[in-house]
């Protein structure tokens, strides 16, 4: 058997004294390093290292060794004849001997490692920029996310008031006009008292006058009433439903005393929203309930809620947050109205019944609901009754400190 | 102006005092008028329909107004449209509207409107102009 030679064995294998100068090349470092077999005997180790790791070898390797004697996985680049460079990962092992001490190298060439650890930090550079991106990406995201909220929000508003501006410009210019010609018709008959063949009885023209007077008063106090919601700022805090209603059914009991009416409420959550307000528009819808009954019956209301998740966005296309609403449900079984009139029910003065009121509850009450970014809607059939819905949002939404 | 016989006139407005001066207003000039109030649209179909059942003859006019609860007078007349019998009817529009709006689209149907007036002289003008739309019945 052929003692095992360390001549061809596929690895670098050399060693040198402490003078730097190569003891013993195998033929396998010197074929790769394009040397012929005894070209490198006696030459300084420094011959076959790179720049850089003649450097290293000086201020690192040689301190290692000389200390420990051993120095393990190391990798520097050996340089062949032709001044190609050779990636090398070697051990290094120091023998103290008799007559000085020698250092033996054993490596490997690592071409395919050196390619793949470049690979490596250069995936990890790409992967951190695209971390760098993404974090700026996700920033912008957050950023225009927001911007969009309050855009929508802004939007709603802007529509709101667009909306109520158009309300009371009807109300100036239509809902005035008529008690005003009134005034100047009556007026007209006491001028022409004794020129006309008919004689006007004095008296009831001056009633009619008086009448004409107290209803441009309660337009105009129904118009405060109206401004005045939007003048106040909301004073937001957590509210019990069910309280509410409480005081709400005592104040009708007061506005209708001989009235039989019952309601029933279930599922009534904690909202946040404003407490004046909230009673005002119980108290409005409830009270419009009752006042519309039918004759000689009762009136029974009941009120149910939901908790469901509505898109926060009303007027910017394809964009969703889901948030939670509560859906009330305010159903009556009294008079009912068209259903054609479903929209118009909300707008100031609106009258739809024979003995309705100034008919600025209802309009009121959807200012209320849209103070609070909701949303009201009446559905009903004549003799079956009326159905309120109303979408108010849970909780109140941090951008929406400003009351419109 | 024309020669009218006795005949019924329906008059639907929800103000009193409207309906009383127009009342009073269709008496000074045609004394021999009967006029039938309606407070809204509704009161009025329901007396239109119960004629109709009853083959009494129906009224040589209506006069209607335009802002009323329960049904107001475009929807009113809508439905007063769509019965063959009613649209025999004639009708003309009293109204303190003065959207030309309201006066166009009235038009199309060769129905004409009245703004009623603030002014007490005026108003016996125009009920007398509102008469001659009232179309005489035979028997």
């Amino acid at each position: 058997m052929q003692l095992l030679s360390f001549e061809n064995a596929p690895c670098f294998y050399f060693s040198a004294d402490d003078a730097g100068l190569l003891i013993a090349v195998n033929n396998t470092t010197c074929e790769e390093l394009g040397y012929k077999n005894d070209e490198l005997k006696d030459k300084p180790l420094s011959t076959i290292l790179s720049l850089p790791s003649k450097i290293f070898f000086q201020t690192h390797l040689l301190p290692i060794l000389k200390l420990h004697n051993f120095a393990g996985e190391i990798f520097i680049t050996l340089q062949r004849k032709d001044h190609q460079a050779v990636p090398v990962l070697i051990n290094a092992q120091r023998e103290i001997r008799n007559d000085g001490s020698i250092t033996m190298y054993a490596g490997i060439a690592v071409h395919n490692r050196k390619k793949f650890e470049d690979e490596l930090v250069n995936a990890r550079k790409q992967a951190e920029e695209m971390l760098r991106e993404n974090t700026a990406l996700a920033q912008t995201t957050n950023a225009l996310q927001a911007n969009l909220e309050e855009l929508d929000l802004t939007l709603s508003i802007a529509k709101k008031q667009n909306d109520e501006l158009k309300q009371f410009s009807h109300v100036v210019t239509h809902e005035l006009q008529e008690p005003l010609r009134k005034l100047s018709l009556y007026t007209s008959m006491l001028e022409s008292e004794g020129k006309q063949s008919r004689k006007f009885d004095l008296e009831s023209v001056i009633k009619k006058l008086t009448r004409v007077s107290q209803k441009f008063k309660s337009i105009v106090h129904g118009l405060q009433q109206y401004t005045w919601l939007s003048e106040s700022s909301l004073k937001i805090k957590k509210l019990d439903l069910h309280k509410i209603l409480s005081v709400v059914e005592a104040q009708l009991r007061e506005q209708f005393p001989n009235v039989s009416f019952s309601i029933e409420a279930e599922n009534l959550p904690e909202i946040e929203a404003d407490q004046h307000q909230m009673i005002i528009l119980l108290q409005q819808l409830l009270s419009n309930a009752i006042h519309f009954r039918k004759e000689n019956e009762p009136a029974i209301i009941t009120i149910t809620c939901a908790i469901i998740q509505q898109n926060k966005f009303r007027h910017i296309a394809d964009k969703y947050k889901y948030e939670d609403f509560v859906r009330v449900e305010i159903v009556d079984k009294g008079q009912g109205f068209e259903p054609e009139y479903g929209e118009h029910v909300f707008e100031l003065f609106k009258k739809l019944h024979v003995q309705s009121g100034e008919g600025i509850g209802l309009s009121l009450c959807k200012k209320i609901v849209e103070n609070h970014h909701g949303q009201i809607f009446a559905e009903s059939k004549p003799m079956l009754g009326t159905t309120f819905v109303l979408f108010l949002p849970l909780k109140r939404h941090p951008l929406a400190t400003v009351s419109t | 102006m024309k020669m009218m016989k006795s005949n019924r006139i329906l008059c639907v407005d929800d103000d009193a005092d409207d309906l009383l001066f127009l009342s009073q207003a269709i008496n000074d000039v045609s004394p021999e008028t009967e006029i039938v109030q309606a407070l809204n649209g509704i009161e009025a179909l329901n007396y239109l329909n119960e004629i109709k059942r009853d083959n009494s003859p129906l009224p040589c006019l209506i006069v209607l107004d335009l802002n009323m609860p329960l049904l107001n007078g475009m929807d009113t007349f809508d439905r007063i449209k769509a019965d063959p019998e009613l649209l025999e009817v004639p009708v003309v529009v009293f109204t303190s509207s003065r959207n030309p709006r309201d006066k166009a689209h009235f038009l199309k149907f060769n129905v004409q409107l009245f703004t009623k007036p603030d002014n007490v002289i005026q108003f016996s003008d125009i009920v007398s102009n509102l008469l001659s739309y009232c179309r005489s019945q035979a028997g």
